[in-house]
């Protein structure tokens, strides 16, 4: 998976919101590839390009004919009218799975990631973390080859986070498909990831890209060390800088 | 205190003797030209009498009205609500009459041109037609039923069909149905002709009444006969062929015959307001075969003559007093 | 059972006070006669069979003209959610006709379509179909397109989205319009027989004015509440288990 050049405008003319600017990267197979950057930046709108939501305005995007690309939303993305098993099992029933066999494998899931007698329950009955895990293993049970995932812990409290990351790198390592995962957490995108783009904006550029040179699996005891903290204090100087170079005209 | 022109003349009178208000209900209709003409020419004030006008649109919501004491008196049949509520208990009484059958005076039945490729002469002519009446329990079902039986016909050699007049005039004119029984087709087209008189068979009979409720029906019949009095002036004001001018504006707004009904139909008013005993026992009757009553009553039980003689009485002695000239 | 007890307490309050004011003669019977009376009134009324006769003229002309409304309206206003020509073609005279008093366009059906049931069933039908178009179409427009995103992204087809995505989306809005569009048609369906008596609820309420048969006309008046409650009610229950996702089902 291969961006060059792609840029994104919403609207034309004087009303043209410019999103993203020039971005270039790939996303190499089994990588997982974190994208941090501000608010506002144009994360989200790189995502949506990638996974063919919108078209680019500029710039090309090469994907391997006939991989899929799933996306999980930064918002409550589960059907309403669908209890927490058929929400997990939908990517699983659009293609076609056996019906026993893909309850089986939602089961487990769901029993992994604390949703064990909820599975009836419906969206409106689950909390933002549990709606937020279901699409996460909505989208792992369909086994897409690149998987992106937008800020899906984002609106979570600091526990319960530390908790799903552990579970989706858990989730993640034994097959490693590729990931994008876009965040703000600079702590999130170094303690998931092998490599981090940074991104300023908008209209939404890629400023740098750095390697994470830890070891898996990790723990959340890595966040102590000193050269985690070096990184992160690397980043935080990157986004700070980015932040300054869009107030000074 | 300023009198201003116009409103409320009576308040402004010094009349030392206070208006009765008399609280009356009617369907805006020509036939009730002598109450407007009695009203304009002030004869109800001349009683002592404030009339309040409720219009309905229907006879039906009157027998409710008048038993409630919502109102005094009624301007209506003698319909089988009314007829019921009296046998139920209800003080309610016909004092006077008001409306008399003419032969060749009013067509009670009108039909679609050409359902009655012969004419529309004989009530054997409405075998297997589609009729419409305002309700089972109207007069105008009543009038049918005369009709049908003289010409030795059922109920079942007719479809029978239960609408409005607003809506059963315009089904005519497109021949939807064939006969619709109402006096008065408020539509002229020319495809609605006259059908047979029912006048011819029942000659003498009364169609309509004026009822009063509880209110007036006191041993003191000055003020009911003072009401009737009013009325029966009125009466003759528009047999002597004035024209209310409340009446020329009901025409206008409901596209009826400005003249109303011709110099011979004047008389089918009756002047003296006599009710006829037998007129009301024959709807009485029906109404009872009809099962519409909780029990058989006899005429005698809702007519109440007092008032009407009085009235006549009232009106005789003012006759005199204005050396043989009305007023 | 709660439920139930909740929502007949009230009621049954009423005539209990209704009882106790005509024993006190505060009532007048003629007008007012007492439930007890009224009882008895309604087992003779429903032993002659009239009762049931014309509450079944009445449920009928409602369930037909409703369910032709209904599904017409369905088809209508997804068509108006889905195609911008039908949306701008329909949606101001759908809304015209939201406008009309219905009862107003008896006498031209009527002139149309002949004196025969065709025309009050017809006018029910516009009625539940307008009410349904509207609320199947503001369903459509109020579908969030995060969901068709999804739907497709994880590859549905036309039909996939259609069933799993479309459809049940507008449901809980679309059952607002049935709720609202079933009483609407009781409504309709006895205002036309109390304009053209003929079978019915309607007609015998009309009946009974007509010979001031106060009994008769309580009676009637109450089958057509009670009527209206459990369709009312029936319909809800459909719904629970058509639309078990909806937050006001779990009480
Ligand atoms: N559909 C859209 N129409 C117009 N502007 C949009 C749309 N989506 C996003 N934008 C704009 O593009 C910019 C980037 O948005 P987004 O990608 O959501 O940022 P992020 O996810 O990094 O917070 C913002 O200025 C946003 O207002
Ligand atoms: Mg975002």
């Amino acid at each position: 998976m291969r961006c060059s050049h792609v840029s994104v405008s919403f609207g034309s003319g004087a009303a043209e919101i410019r999103a993203l600017h020039d971005v270039s990267f790939d996303a190499r197979e089994g990588e997982f590839l974190s994208v941090i950057g501000p608010s506002g930046c144009g994360k989200t709108t790189l995502l949506r390009t990638v996974a063919n939501l919108i078209p680019p305005t500029g710039g090309t995007i090469e994907r391997v004919p006939g991989e899929r690309i799933l996306l999980v939303f930064q918002e409550d993305s589960l059907f309403p009218w669908m209890t927490a098993l058929d929400n997990a099992v939908f990517g699983l029933e659009m293609q076609k799975a056996g019906a026993g066999w893909r309850e089986a494998a939602a089961r487990e899931l769901l029993d992994r990631f604390g949703l064990k007698g909820r599975e009836g329950a419906y969206p409106h009955q689950l909390s933002v973390g549990m709606k937020q895990r279901v699409a996460v293993i909505r989208c792992f049970l369909s086994n897409p080859a690149v998987m992106l995932m937008d800020e899906p812990f984002a609106a979570l409290d600091a526990q319960t986070r530390l908790a799903l990351q552990q579970e989706l790198l858990a989730l993640w390592e034994p097959n490693r498909k590729t990931v994008i995962f876009v965040t703000h957490d600079i702590e999130e995108a170094i303690l998931l990831s092998d490599r981090i783009l940074v991104l300023s904006g908008p209209p939404g550029t890629v400023i740098d890209e750095l390697p994470v040179p830890f070891a898996r699996p990790r723990h959340a005891s890595l966040t102590l060390e000193e050269e985690f903290l070096e990184l992160k204090r690397r980043i935080w100087a990157k986004l700070g800088s980015a932040r300054m170079e869009s107030v000074v005209p | 205190m300023a009198c201003l022109a116009g409103a409320a003349a009576s308040g402004c009178k010094r009349d030392p003797r206070p208006l009765r208000r008399v609280r009356v209900t009617f369907l805006p209709h020509y036939i009730l030209a002598p109450v407007y003409l009695a009203s304009e020419l002030g004869f109800f004030e001349q009683a002592g009498i404030e009339l309040l006008v409720h219009e309905v649109a229907s006879a039906t919501q009157m027998a409710p009205l008048l038993a409630a004491g919502t109102v005094d008196v009624a301007f209506s049949g003698a319909i089988p609500s009314m007829l019921n509520a009296a046998a139920k208990g209800a003080r309610i009484r016909i004092v006077c009459a008001r409306e008399t059958a003419i032969p060749g005076c009013i067509h009670e039945v009108h039909g679609y041109r050409k359902s009655f490729p012969e004419g529309f002469h004989r009530a054997a002519e409405l075998r297997g037609k589609r009729i419409s009446v305002t309700a089972p329990t109207s007069l105008s079902a009543f009038l049918l039923d005369v009709l049908l039986e003289s010409a030795g016909l059922g109920a079942s050699d007719v479809h029978l069909l239960t609408m409005p007049l607003s809506e059963s005039a315009p089904a005519l004119a497109a021949g939807r149905i064939d006969a619709v029984l109402d006096r008065d087709m408020g539509l002229s087209s020319p495809d609605i002709i006259p059908g047979p008189s029912v006048a011819e068979l029942l000659p003498g009979f009364q169609y309509n009444f004026i009822l009063f409720g509880d209110a007036l029906l006191q041993n003191d019949v000055s003020a009911g006969a003072g009401f009737l009095a009013a009325y029966l002036r009125g009466v003759g004001e528009f047999r002597a062929g004035k024209k209310p001018r409340a009446l020329q504006q009901l025409a206008a707004g409901s596209g009826l015959a400005a003249a109303g009904p011709g110099p011979v139909c004047l008389d089918r008013l009756s002047e003296n307001g006599q009710v006829d005993r037998m007129s009301v026992q024959r709807v009485i009757d029906w109404s009872s075969r009809k099962k519409f009553l909780v029990r058989p009553i006899d005429a005698a039980e809702v007519i109440d003559g007092r008032f009407a003689e009085e009235a006549q009485r009232l009106n005789g002695a003012q006759h005199r007093l204005n050396g043989g000239q009305l007023p | 059972m709660k439920r139930l007890v909740w929502a007949l307490w009230l009621p049954l309050l009423a005539l209990a006070a209704w009882q106790i004011a005509s024993g006190a003669g505060v009532l007048n019977p003629l007008f007012f006669p007492a439930p007890s009376a009224l009882a008895n009134s309604a087992v003779r009324l429903i032993k002659s069979g009239e009762l049931l006769r014309n509450a079944a003229a009445t449920l009928g002309r409602t369930a037909a003209g409703f369910l032709i409304g209904s599904a017409a309206g369905l088809g209508i206003g997804l068509l108006m959610g889905g195609i911008q020509g039908v949306r701008k073609s329909l949606q101001p005279m759908v809304g015209a006709l939201n406008a009309t008093p219905k009862m107003s366009l008896l006498p031209v059906l009527m002139l149309l379509l002949g004196v025969g049931e065709a025309a009050p069933i017809t006018l029910i039908a516009l009625g539940s179909m307008v009410i349904v178009s509207l609320h199947t179409f503001d369903a459509v427009e109020q579908i969030r397109p995060i969901w068709v995103e999804i739907a497709i992204n994880y590859g549905a087809n036309r039909g996939a989205l259609f069933a799993r995505v479309y459809l049940p989306a507008c449901l809980p809005r679309v059952f607002t319009g049935l709720r609202l569009a079933l009483a609407n048609a009781l409504v309709i369906a006895v205002a036309c027989e109390l304009i053209n008596p003929s079978t019915g609820l309607g007609s015998m309420i009309w009946l009974s004015w007509q010979t001031f048969s106060t009994d008769r006309l309580w009676i009637a008046l109450l089958a057509t509440a009670l009527i209206g409650g459990v369709l009312h009610e029936g319909l809800r229950q459909l719904e629970k288990r058509i639309v078990p996702w909806q937050a006001a089902h779990f009480e």
